[in-house]
């Protein structure tokens, strides 16, 4: 039987189109890319990498960035953080506090080297509160990072009003737009972003691709040395047949796309409607198509995972139990949420291979499984 | 079959508990855990009067599929047996009857285990078996009050620091805390603190206090 993949946000199918032309840089084009003064072999290469890196700027209307080539937005986002506080030496940096477990832990590290770490507080909605932020910036504080849109219940942030502040208060802004890109437009030209964080996996393009685009005139130290690649910020050789995948998933990305996996959500959106006592933790607007936080009280999160594993259906919940740390969803706590709420949700994320009948069975196995559940709970009283 | 971090014997029980649901007029119940630790889990005991022996028992739980696993399992342990004999059962043995445990997951057997003791501890003092030489002290008070839990914080009394302070004289027990009476969860926690002591043998009124 196949299974029902809901966890797109985490990671896609890559596209056939997408792997399609990946294949020849493993089978025919496999040399590393090298200089114009080098091989023919190395120079096609080049060319292709050089190709993905004009591509992209333009996309994002970037005329005065680099794009700097890395394998995740996990790298992106060391670059990012680190690489601006290590130039600058000292000072404070303000991130929100429902951004992605790798912005959290690597200010921790910062926190640790020295640097004073300020969090900024979001609404029930997760919508960073700017008047805090912007009370939150002084003289000392280098960057701030603040997410584009949010990896568990997708609120989009007002990445427009968020530069503006940091501009006015004279800071740099990081945007980690790995769940936002290319869903929604980002015009560098328009916006006030100084860095910015995108990936490759979360749109049907290769895992080991991902990319920072930096400022030119932001400072920032790397920390990967080696070869001359990449601007000298990052040592070692490029993936090229993943940033020829995420050239290519880009390239395909479409409104079609968007627009399909947005009403795959509102289908679901309706359907769940079903099922009594639920809540919905994603906000409606600004929001991303493709992602609904959903608690369905008196149950715990990872009971209702593993019995949706079971019958084939792949989902991730925010309960303290599902995680390594058996920590709830630091998420859905600053929205506010109860422990008790935040363990019973559960992430769905959607993407263009699932189909409406995948939700039609999905809403059908909930039903099942919600009140198997309910009637195990001592906090759940019928009627 | 999905891949899955639990045994056999975990996987069947989650998917059909054992001794489920609840007993009319039970001898003696408990509640352990909370839901804002999302682990909790409440036994009740119909126990033979005469033998002392536990006829029936049955759970409910809110938890993830070891809570559930390790709950029913105990009812299948404990069904039968004296409750002295039920008193000195070790988390281990049910780690061992589960065919073992995710070492992140052990902690449910010991919720489990501590909620049979309770729901034992329960029966005993409805009916004045509890041995008279183990009077109410402030450590047996602290010692319960651990298992209350503050679902806003989801950290039990003592270590959230929600007690303020404990009086305990002439069987008056009052609790003092750090919590406005308004507060969301006020009732609740109250309800939880008289449930922990209404049937020792030596409280005779228990007064919960909150904050001006």
């Amino acid at each position: 039987m196949s299974r029902i993949y809901f966890d797109n946000i985490a990671a896609t199918r890559v596209d056939d189109e997408v792997l399609n032309a990946m294949i020849p840089f493993f089978t025919q084009n496999y040399a590393v890319a090298s200089s114009i003064f080098s091989h023919e072999d190395g120079i096609v290469v080049q060319e292709a990498l050089e190709n993905a890196r004009a591509f992209i700027l333009n996309k994002l209307n970037a005329k005065d960035y680099k794009c700097v080539f890395t394998s995740s937005p996990t790298e992106s986002n060391n670059l990012a953080l680190k690489g601006v506080c290590f130039a600058k030496k000292a000072g404070n940096l303000v991130i929100s506090k429902i951004e992605n477990l790798p912005i959290i832990n690597i200010a921790k590290n910062l926190q640790k080297k020295g640097f004073e770490i300020r969090y900024v507080g979001v609404n029930e909605k997760g919508y960073v509160n700017l008047d805090e932020l912007e009370s939150l910036i002084d003289e000392n504080t280098i960057l701030v990072s603040i997410q584009h849109v949010n990896q568990e219940i997708g609120t989009l942030q007002d990445i427009g009003k968020i530069g503006d502040i940091c501009k006015q208060k004279n800071c740099l802004y990081h945007a980690d737009a790995t769940f936002s890109f290319p869903f929604f437009d980002i015009d560098l030209s328009k916006l006030n972003i100084d860095l910015l964080t995108i990936g490759s996996h979360t749109y049907y393009g290769p895992k080991g691709a991902s990319a920072l685009i930096v400022r030119n005139s932001v400072e920032i130290e790397p920390l990967i040395d080696g070869g001359y690649q990449e601007y000298n910020l990052r040592g070692g050789m490029q993936n090229i047949p993943a940033i020829v995948g995420m050239h290519k998933a880009i390239e395909i990305f479409n409104k079609d796309t968007f627009n399909y996996i947005k009403s795959l959500k509102d289908y679901f959106l309706e359907k769940i409607k079903q099922i009594p006592h639920i809540r919905i933790n994603s906000p409606l607007d600004s929001s991303h198509p493709g992602i609904a936080n959903v608690t369905f009280l008196y149950i715990e999160g990872e009971s209702l995972t593993l019995r949706l594993n079971l019958r084939g259906v792949s989902v991730i919940t925010g309960s303290a139990c599902f995680s390594k740390s058996l920590e709830a969803s630091h998420v859905l706590l600053s929205c506010g949420l109860s422990h008790e709420l935040a363990h019973g949700s559960i992430r769905f994320s959607f993407g263009k291979f699932n189909t409406f009948d995948e939700i039609d069975k999905t809403i059908e196995y909930l039903k099942e499984d919600v009140a198997f559940l309910r009637r195990l709970s001592p906090l759940y009283k019928e009627g | 079959m999905a891949n899955v971090p639990y045994s056999k014997k975990v996987m069947d029980l989650f998917l059909n508990p054992k001794n489920l649901g609840e007993i009319e007029n039970p001898d003696a119940q408990a509640t352990e855990g909370s839901p804002a630790c999302g682990d909790m889990v409440q036994l009740q005991l119909k126990v033979n009067k005469d033998t002392h022996i536990i006829e029936d028992i049955k759970f409910k739980s809110f938890g993830c599929a070891s809570n559930i696993a390790t709950a029913s399992i105990i009812t299948e342990i404990a069904k039968g047996k004296t409750i002295e004999e039920a008193k000195s059962l070790k988390y281990s043995q049910v780690v061992d009857e589960l065919g073992g445990l995710p070492a992140v997951k052990v902690h449910c057997s010991i919720l489990a285990i501590q909620s049979l003791k309770r729901a034992i501890e329960n029966y005993e003092e409805r009916n004045g078996l509890t041995p008279k030489d183990q009077p109410t002290d402030e450590s047996l008070i602290k010692e319960r009050l651990r298992g209350v839990i503050d679902p806003n914080t989801g950290k039990d009394l003592i270590s959230s620091k929600i007690l303020s302070n404990i009086e305990f004289k002439d069987g008056k027990l009052t609790v003092l805390l750090n919590l406005k009476d308004t507060s969301q969860f006020a009732n609740a926690i109250k309800e939880e603190i008289i449930e922990k002591f209404q049937f020792r043998w030596d409280v005779k009124s228990i007064k919960v206090n909150f904050l001006e």
